[in-house]
């Protein structure tokens, strides 16, 4: 099961994506079609880590997967309210 | 049953992939940053789920060996998983939802095509402030409209760049 060719074919097309994604965040006009492209790359390689784990034989590497995956949400959301105040420490509830 | 398991993960696992693809061919040519994020939400539905279905296929068959007995410890493999796809349902449309709004609240326009009327205005955020809304909207039909809906697009500039 360890070298079966079907997580090579996930992984090929998870390595597409991120290339793609990749392509956006250099392009990409604003600063949140870079945020954009970052988050999705995030996600891709929470799928990569965890094809990769059954790829190598070590399901094991799912919790790095999960431990990313939640790394990834919050960092997009640090960002994109650095994005919109040029700052972390402002009250949000003064905003709306 | 450990060829149904392989066979279902193939299929889960390359349409998954080819959903990655298309998501991302689709981040490369969508015209402005609002259609890209439908784009890219397709691939943390469709694109993660069917993955990480065929994943959980092979995780279920690792629970059983040759001889259908009892693997100790392997349920964790797909519960993980399950946990995984949760995790990334509940987060991915959140940080969706907060980077579009925090790219319209910074007057990030949407691009409209020509024929509804609409002007092209992708990049704003350095004069967030004398946004004119009424390029925000699909139709401005009438010059009343136009001029309303930019009133109060305006107000709401004003309250978010305080």
């Amino acid at each position: 099961m360890a070298d079966h060719p079907m997580f090579m074919a996930a992984m090929v097309g998870i390595f597409v994506t991120m290339f793609l994604a990749l392509v956006r965040a250099g392009l990409g006009p604003t600063t949140y079609d870079r945020i954009l492209a970052v988050n999705m790359f995030g996600t891709k390689t929470v799928l990569l880590i965890a094809v990769s784990g059954f790829l190598y034989g070590r399901p094991d590497f799912l919790d790095i997967a999960l431990v990313y995956g939640l790394v990834n949400f919050a960092g997009t959301i640090a960002v994109c309210k650095f994005a919109r105040f040029n700052s972390l420490s402002r009250d949000d509830r003064r905003a709306e | 049953m450990s060829q149904a398991i392989e066979i279902g993960s193939w299929i889960f696992l390359v349409s998954g992939s080819i959903f990655c693809i298309i998501g991302g061919i689709g981040i490369i040519r969508m015209p402005d940053f609002f259609t890209r994020t439908h784009a890219a939400s397709i691939t943390d539905t469709m694109g993660a789920g069917l993955v990480l279905a065929g994943l959980f296929l092979q995780g279920i068959g690792m629970m059983f060996d040759e001889n259908m007995a009892w693997v100790p410890d392997a349920w964790l493999v797909p519960v993980k998983i399950l946990f995984l796809g949760f995790f990334i349902l509940l987060t991915s449309p959140t940080a969706g939802h907060a980077l579009v709004k925090a790219a319209y609240a910074h007057g990030l326009c949407a691009k409209v095509s020509e024929g509804y009327g609409g002007q092209l205005v992708t990049d704003t955020l350095d004069h967030a402030a004398e946004v004119d809304a009424s390029k925000m909207h699909v139709a401005p039909a009438t010059e009343a409209e136009a001029e309303t809906t930019g009133d109060g697009g305006e107000e709401d500039d004003d309250a978010v760049s305080k």
